[in-house]
């Protein structure tokens, strides 16, 4: 199958042009050997041509680690006999700052004997101020073909296709006396010419694109202001957590009914024994208890995504660089700090564009301390068996939101003074400076956000759906035999639970706790179904209460609820997460350093915990 | 604010990557640049060249020579 290649500045528009070029038939390959995610789809128009997605970098020139990557990938890209067309987007609005890298592919292209197109995007934006790039000059002058299309709208799409198909070699015909390829090398010669190619082109076909800055710089005004703008932030972050709870959980509730309903609709048709006895306990207490999370995953994700495409993020990122700094963090750290909200596997490849090593090292140290999704399900239980649901201050305050919010909190503070810490104490590379785009403001487009979030709970429900459920069949087994469930304190389960019971004694749990925490270290998540679980065993037959209810009835005491909590704020407990930590830090020392100490820290905060609670 | 001025140059001590970088983001001698914004919380200023935006820190801005015209 022959190949496409999709290049671009950042911010340019090319995730989206991805998205409408393939539809919904793309896959996410990893390269072997160095972890950068291609995304590789078919054409939706031209099923026999795979275009692939290549991360957006300023120039061939890498000054991180995500562009050196993506940079050494592109130049093994064009020496495959398989690439025969690139496609490079520029951002028709801002073509100076694109233009530098589109001329820089076009030689790389010509000298390897590729076919390329440049693809002016955002042109919907041009448009509606009746502004225009003079396409057909630009392509005269680069010696590629332009063309103005739209991701939004998928203006232009069709010629592109057109384009594609044709398969004429004639205008790209492989200049004979040009050097070899002297890609990411310093030629810094070669390329100011090329810089004062790029802004001579830009003034003489681009838009003059003032009216699009005036509105931005309004904006601007408002969302990075002391007053206006730390309010606009800590607004938005309140929301961002309010959506977590409110916006989910009607869908959360939906969820839990329809799986408890279905457990009491399906067990009366099943034969009293193991089969019944299994689908009670490990399919609708176990894996249940879990599904009742994907809507906040979606949710959350989805908030996130919204800040992100609204151009919001950077502002955000911007507005905490001096806080964070202080740290020996960036502003930079920002974007995957907040997306560890979400998940801290995107989080730390989000990391990569940080360019400073030592930023970049000091977020990998922050990102597993950030409150991630998965520990939302063991957060929620505990919250809604402790917490009581009343409100404070005539309805402005409920004490669950807030508990979830001081927990939140205490990850970051955490987060934060590890790598505060850490900072100070360490020596090695200097910071690097500062420096980053502000991509203008645009209304987020909903259909691909919401696409995305319901892949990452899809991602969620059969990636860690997966490990759940060996989990909960692995627990269910070891807790059912050999005495068929009459005596959980005599299982197999109770005997290894009893084992490492001293562990946990301290604060003031006992061994079933003791067993889901360490079952919690596959996906801290497994630690809501496993209690499931076990808790599922132990109750009586049929009855499928909601977890909360049984945890209640067991008078778990309130310090030993708030030791977990602080427990599972701090400890790193996902084994994919260490795994992707050691790969992308290409350390498995520092990974292995990281379990133990946030593991002793996460014990001796739970232990103070518990022991201040009982002293109240 | 909206101080403008134009780019005579770098400042030798710059390391090539970073003027590098600059360069592609669009900051060339002769180009006009605008500091746009000075946000609150002491972030980095917020400097217009061309089309487009960018905000550098202070230890990089004062790094990059521009002769006031005012405005
Ligand atoms: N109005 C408009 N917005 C676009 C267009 N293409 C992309 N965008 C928006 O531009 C932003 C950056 O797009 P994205 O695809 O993430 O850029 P990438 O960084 O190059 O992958 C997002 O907010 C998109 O919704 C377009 O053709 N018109």
């Amino acid at each position: 199958m022959s190949k496409v290649l999709l290049v671009g500045t950042p911010n340019s528009g090319k995730t989206a042009l991805f998205n409408r070029l393939t539809g919904l038939n793309h896959r996410v390959a990893n390269y072997p050997g160095i972890t950068v995610d291609l995304s590789i789809g078919q054409l939706a128009k031209l099923p026999d041509r795979e275009l692939v997605d290549f991360p957006g970098t300023y120039s061939l020139r890498p000054i991180s680690e995500e562009e050196r990557i993506a940079v050494a990938h592109f130049a093994d890209a064009l020496g495959d006999p398989e690439v025969e067309h690139v496609l490079c987007v520029v951002d028709a609005t801002r073509l100076e700052k694109s233009l530098f890298f589109c001329l820089q592919v076009v030689r790389e292209c010509r000298r390897s004997g590729k076919r390329i197109t440049v693809l002016a995007n955002m042109g919907d934006i041009l448009a509606r101020h009746s502004l225009k790039v003079d396409a057909p000059g630009l392509a005269e002058n680069i010696g590629a073909p332009v063309l103005v299309v739209s991701a939004r709208t998928g203006m232009g799409l069709a010629e592109v296709l057109d384009q594609l198909a044709s398969s004429t070699l004639d205008e790209m015909a492989v200049a004979a006396d040009e050097e070899p390829m002297l890609l990411a090398q310093d030629d810094e010669s070669a390329d100011s010419a090329l810089y004062e190619e790029a802004h001579r082109l830009a003034e003489r076909f681009g838009a003059p694109a003032d009216q699009l800055l005036l509105i931005q710089s309004r904006l601007d005004r408002f969302f990075l202001g002391s007053l206006s703008g730390g309010l606009a932030f800590s607004l938005i972050m309140l929301v961002l957590f309010q959506s977590i709870f409110t916006w989910s959980a009607p869908a959360m509730d939906a969820v839990e009914r329809v799986v408890t309903g279905l457990g009491r609709w399906i067990l009366p048709f099943l034969d009293q024994g193991i089969l019944r006895d299994f689908t009670a306990d490990a399919i609708f207490s176990g894996i249940g208890a879990f599904l009742v999370f994907v809507p906040q995953i979606f949710v959350l994700t989805f908030v996130i995504g919204l800040l992100e495409d609204s151009g919001y993020l950077a502002r955000a990122a911007l507005i905490c660089h001096k806080p964070l700094r202080f740290f020996g963090l960036s502003g930079k750290s920002f974007i995957p700090m907040l997306s560890g909200v979400a998940c801290a596997i995107p989080a730390i490849y989000a990391a990569r564009s940080i360019e400073s090593p030592r930023a970049r090292f000091l977020t990998y140290l922050v990102i597993p301390l950030m409150p991630c999704s998965a520990r939302l399900p063991v957060y929620t239980l505990l919250i809604a068996i402790f917490i009581p649901r009343e409100t404070a201050l005539g309805g402005l305050v409920g004490w669950q939101g807030l508990t979830l919010f001081c927990v939140y909190g205490l990850g970051m503070v955490c987060g934060l003074l590890v790598a505060g810490v850490v900072n100070r104490i360490s020596t090695g590379e200097a910071q690097m400076p500062f420096m980053m785009e502000l991509p203008a403001y645009r209304m987020p487009a909903l259909v691909p956000i919401a696409r995305k979030s319901l892949q990452r709970a899809k991602h969620f429900v059969t990636k860690a759906g997966l490990v759940i459920l060996s989990v909960t069949i692995v627990v269910w087994v070891l807790g059912y035999f050999p005495n068929q469930g009459a005596d959980l304190g005599a299982s197999w389960l109770g005997t290894i639970g009893k084992w490492i019971e001293p562990v946990f004694q301290p604060l003031g749990l006992d061994w079933r706790y003791g067993v889901a925490i360490v079952s919690a270290f596959l996906a801290r998540e497994v630690f809501v179904g496993t209690l499931g679980t076990i808790m599922g065993i132990e109750g009586a037959e049929d009855n499928i209460l909601p977890l909360v209810e049984q945890i209640q009835a067991s008078a778990l005491p309130l310090g030993s609820g708030l030791a977990l909590l602080v427990f599972f704020a701090i400890a790193l407990q996902c084994v994919s997460t260490v795994a992707i930590l050691a790969r992308e830090a290409n350390s498995w020392r520092l990974a292995g350093r990281m379990v133990v100490a946030y593991l002793c820290i996460a014990w001796l905060a739970a232990w103070a915990t518990f022991q201040i609670t009982a002293m109240l | 604010m909206h101080t403008a001025g134009v780019l005579v140059g770098f400042c030798p001590e710059l390391s090539g990557r970073y003027r590098g970088r600059l360069q592609e983001f669009g900051f060339h001698a002769g180009e006009t640049i605008t500091c746009q914004h000075q946000p609150g919380f002491g972030a980095p200023r917020v400097y217009r060249v061309s089309n487009a935006t960018y905000s550098l820190d202070r230890e990089l801005a004062i790094q990059v020579l521009v002769s006031l015209s005012g405005g």
